[in-house]
């Protein structure tokens, strides 16, 4: 075999590794009752903000934990505990999506990572006051 | 609706605008066919050849000039607040300094299209007087990229088809429907004011770094032109002269770019680095990646006329790949993934069309000629030759990049695939591939099920397969500088690799010793012996080429990139978060999860980060930002950091990090709540007001809710009040002072004075207050017994808070050693490749004049 041979061999070998490796390394968008199923997997879900009022906060008591209520995109709800501050952008990205990572837990969703994404609330509102 | 004739609209600089935008578009068009024509002529009809090249030349600077008109109508809109037009509506304010108004320029997405397409002017205009035989493919090639991002600015519809977004369309053209817009005088009662600029792009990177990065987008389509126009020419040879120092200059700008963004999120962003694979990132380190790999093909090619092939791929790839980011960021589809938001204006349609028109003409180009490229034998015919490793590095590299855009990718690998299995096999669920077992089944379903999500450690997944390979082209650098063209060389060449190879491993050793590293984790180690290996032997290259300085581009830059690649090591894998709150537990529900990253820190009570004492001293509010003044103690050393919020009614907190430099460590810190006193005193914050009565003679105690008070005496006078204060009761009939002192029931003391006067036979009040309590005190009348002067009281109102008030802030604070490296290693680099760009422009205009 030639030279050239083997090294397309392997580049593309490497190939189908990296695309295998990626799918594997890969979370899951799930709803909170695939979680609930699989108490033991890490899971992505994406959801909405919902009672707002009941959302706990009090760094005075403690800094690093933050519990919030979600709806997932299927409707469910669940409690969402993150060991985490209370993201500096959360009030302002609060109206767009959530996305949370962790797993279920005894009653709530253990929370280790959540994502805001900047939505362009900024924007909408001002345009939504002229609205009126 | 239509009929109505508005006022002070200034509706000439959004039709010029347009009509710019229209004359350049046009102008692109013909510029492209002319020189098309003219490059068809060539051989043929060498008198029509050149008039078609003339008239090209004409109508590229009509276009180039147009392109500057647009630009300059939509900054003139945006300066001097044309607020009927949605882009200065959208993207700025009255309020915005003016060094800001030119971020707001590339805040929306046709801003930074056009900063894209004016860059592509002026780099045609270089090429139309530089590129000689190649002038009119390139151009034609580049003003082919012209048009097609010219498309996306037109904003014209086509029956129901919007084809682009033009920047100059009117608020009211927007939400025609609005109300405010049945008046005609609506601009003066309404739209007085922008929107303002996102507060987190009011950043002095913020207005040089999408400059550079859109010449380091602009210059990746020079190499692609010119191997586009070699292949159409069919000389496989002369491009390559002036392609490879705009394939350096462009890797370098590029580069800067990428860093500036890195710096940017570094200074003014608060998750903590300034690299965190976000897919907008990798988005432009891809093509950066190939356009390296390209450069190392394109140099073995030009000493040993082997590896054509892959450079045409490469250079292709690169622009290629620099319009897939920009479908990617620009479209919407990264959607959740990014923490990065572009608002999508509806293109994501025609942004695909053009990828894949462009595509099929880049690599389509490149198809129709494969068999004609020459290729004089292959790369791997002597494995101890410089061109063998170069060419392994570039393959490295590209693999490097393979993967990045792949996992970047997930979102559309989502769209695609899991859009593909529902159209031929219906919906999906968990158990459809539950016969390919646990694994396989669950990737799978994955895949096919549009459920891929980003992993979850997203640093482990990449570092996983980048250390190694960054391990490798470490190696290479070295490997390859070292080692000469063509020839199997034995001996002494190894004899040098192995003797630095053997060196490098006593400082890696050391700084692996002498960091902090908790795991026993080798590939650290390996990792730092690849950076110590290719500074070692880049350097010993350097030294021993010293006299011929300026042909030491290349090490000049390896040195620069690994010095990097070492910084963003030791920074990254030694970050610590230092701001530990060890004060609470959870039980062991939380013991994994608890992070606890965020120490609260009430005003002017200490605690530890790490070795220092820190206090929260207060802040200080310069509007709109309000500066955290804390103090950071050491033994003897102290220094006070100044993390800065504002608190935007609209926003929310947004918060901007202060970092310490050292020369061997960064302390970052930001915060993350913070006390908003402008609602402190908000009305639902506040108990009911407090009437009472005090015998003027003092002595009297009242027992409020979170304070006790007590008047010492009223006294004549207010020699406390301000000067200004003091002013307006110059002529006062009386003016007396209630002295107070109070307690908090925290403990606090303080004292309270309120001044009663009278002037003109009018009442004034100067109301007492205390900013940390709360507590305000108001005279509200004086009561004199007409029998005995001296019996004197007066009635007052207390307002309070429902609780005492707390200043406090949420810290974060992070440790990065040796970072400064990163930016230094950076450095090295760009001053490598200024001196490859120089060695490779004389080395053209040596081959241009022999040839003339």
């Amino acid at each position: 075999m030639k030279k050239s041979a083997i090294i397309l061999l392997l580049l593309v070998g490497i190939g189908v590794f990296v695309v295998m490796s990626s799918v594997q390394d890969a979370s899951t968008y799930e709803s909170f009752q695939v979680a609930a199923e699989n108490p033991e997997k890490d899971y992505h879900i994406v959801g909405k903000l919902v009672f707002p009022e009941r959302m706990v906060y009090d760094p005075k008591v403690d800094a690093n934990y933050f519990e919030f209520w979600l709806q997932d995109q299927k409707g469910a709800v669940s409690k969402v505990v993150l060991h985490q501050g209370k993201p500096v952008d959360f009030d302002r990205n609060a109206q767009a999506q959530i996305v949370v990572v962790g797993n279920m837990s005894d009653g709530f969703f253990d929370a280790d990572q959540m994502l805001t994404k900047c939505p362009s609330k900024y924007e909408d509102e001002k345009k939504a006051n002229l609205k009126k | 609706m239509k009929d109505i004739s508005y006022i002070g609209e200034h509706l000439w600089a959004g039709n010029l605008g347009h009509f710019l935008i229209i004359t350049a578009f046009i102008s692109a068009i013909l510029s492209s066919v002319g020189y098309f024509l003219s490059a068809q002529n060539e051989l043929k009809n060498p008198e029509q050849s050149k008039s078609w090249l003339s008239f090209s030349r004409k109508s590229f600077w009509i276009h180039a000039i147009s392109v500057l008109g647009v630009f300059g109508m939509l900054f003139i809109i945006i300066y001097f607040h044309f607020f009927e037009y949605n882009y200065a509506y959208s993207h700025s304010s009255t309020t915005l300094p003016v060094h800001y108004i030119v971020s707001s320029f590339w805040e929306g997405q046709e801003g930074s299209f056009l900063l894209w397409m004016l860059w592509h002017s002026v780099i045609g205009l270089v090429l139309m007087y530089s590129a000689k035989q190649w002038e009119s493919r390139t151009l034609s090639i580049l003003s082919l990229i012209q048009i097609i991002l010219g498309s996306m600015l037109i904003g014209v519809y086509i029956g129901e088809l919007k084809i682009g977004s033009s920047p100059f369309i009117l608020v009211r053209e927007t939400m025609a429907n609005a109300p405010i817009f049945q008046n005609p005088n609506y601009l003066k009662l309404y739209l007085t004011n922008g929107n303002g600029l996102n507060p987190l792009l009011q950043n002095f990177w913020m207005t040089i770094h999408p400059p550079v990065l859109f010449l380091g987008f602009a210059t990746t389509a020079v190499p692609f032109s010119f191997a586009l126009a070699s292949l159409w020419k069919k000389d496989y040879q002369s491009w390559i002269y002036p392609a490879l120092p705009w394939t350096i200059f462009n890797i370098c700008i590029l580069g800067i770019g990428i860093m500036m963004g890195g710096m940017w999120a570094y200074e003014s962003l608060n998750f903590g680095g300034y690299w965190a694979w976000d897919p907008v990132e990798n988005a432009s380190l891809v093509p950066w990646l190939v356009m390296v790999a390209g450069l190392h093909t394109l140099i073995i090619f030009k000493n040993t006329q082997k590896a054509l092939f892959s450079t045409y791929l490469l250079l292709i790839s690169g622009f290629f790949l620099i319009l897939y980011a920009t479908f990617l960021t620009r479209s919407g589809i990264l959607g959740e993934s990014s923490v990065h938001s572009f608002t999508d204006l509806g293109l994501s349609g025609q942004l695909l069309i053009l990828l894949i028109g462009l595509g099929v003409v880049g690599y389509g180009i490149f198809f129709l000629r494969r068999k004609e490229i020459p290729a004089k034998g292959k790369v791997d015919e002597q494995i101890a030759s410089r061109e063998f490793w170069l060419y392994t590095g570039a393959m490295i590299l590209f693999v490097s990049a393979f993967q990045i855009i792949t996992s970047t990718s997930i979102p559309v690998i989502n769209k695609v695939f899991g859009g593909l299995y529902e159209l031929l096999a219906g919906p999906i669920d968990p158990k459809s591939f539950e016969w390919a077992g646990d694994g396989v089944g669950n990737a799978l379903y994955k895949f096919f099920g549009g459920k891929l999500a980003p992993p979850k450690d997203v640093h482990a997944h990449y570092h996983k397969f980048q250390i190694p390979l960054a391990i490798l082209i470490l190696a290479l650098t070295v490997v390859a500088q070292i080692i000469k063209y063509k020839k199997d060389q034995g001996g002494k060449v190894f004899k040098r690799l192995y003797t630095w190879a053997a060196i490098a491993i006593i400082p890696s050793i050391a700084v692996f010793y002498f960091s902090e590293y908790q795991a026993n984790q080798w590939i650290f180690l390996l990792y730092l012996w690849a950076c110590f290996f290719s500074i070692l032997g880049n350097g010993s290259v350097f030294v021993s080429m010293f006299k011929n300085i300026k042909k030491q581009g290349a090490s000049i830059t390896h040195i620069g990139f690994a010095v990097m690649l070492f910084g963003v090591l030791i920074s990254s894998a030694n970050k610590k978060v230092i701001s530990i709150n060890n004060k609470y537990t959870y039980g062991d529900k939380f013991q994994e999860k608890d992070t606890r990253e965020n120490l609260y820190l009430k005003k002017n009570v200490s605690d530890t980060i790490g070795k220092h004492i820190v206090t929260y001293l207060g802040d200080t509010v310069a509007e709109p930002n309000h500066y955290y003044k804390i103090k950071f103690q050491n033994g003897s050393e102290s220094f006070v950091l100044q993390p800065n919020a504002q608190l935007n009614p609209k926003m929310g907190l947004i918060s901007n990090p202060d970092t310490k430099h050292y020369l061997h460590k960064d302390i970052f810190t930001y915060v993350s709540q913070v006390t908003d006193k402008s609602k402190v005193d908000q009305e639902e914050n506040q108990l009911p007001p407090k009437e009472f009565l005090m015998n003027a003679a003092g002595g009297d105690t009242l027992l409020l809710k979170n304070n006790i008070i007590t008047l010492t005496k009223m006294e004549p006078g207010a020699a406390h009040l301000s000067k200004e204060e003091q002013k307006v009761l110059e002529n006062a009939q009386a003016a007396l002072t209630a002295n107070f002192n109070c307690t908090s029931t925290e403990g606090r003391s303080y004292s309270i004075k309120a001044v009663y006067a009278v002037v003109d036979n009018k009442e004034f009040r100067f109301d007492g207050y205390d900013e940390e309590s709360g507590l305000r005190i108001s005279v509200n009348r004086l009561n004199i017994d007409p029998n005995d002067p001296t019996k004197a009281s007066a009635n007052f109102t207390a307002f309070e808070r429902k609780e005492a008030f707390v200043d406090y802030v949420i810290l974060k604070a992070i440790e990065f050693p040796w970072i400064q490296l990163v930016w230094w290693g950076s450095m090295i680099m760009m001053i490598g490749f200024y001196f490859s760009i120089m060695h490779r422009y004389r080395e053209t205009l040596r081959f241009e004049s022999k040839n003339e």
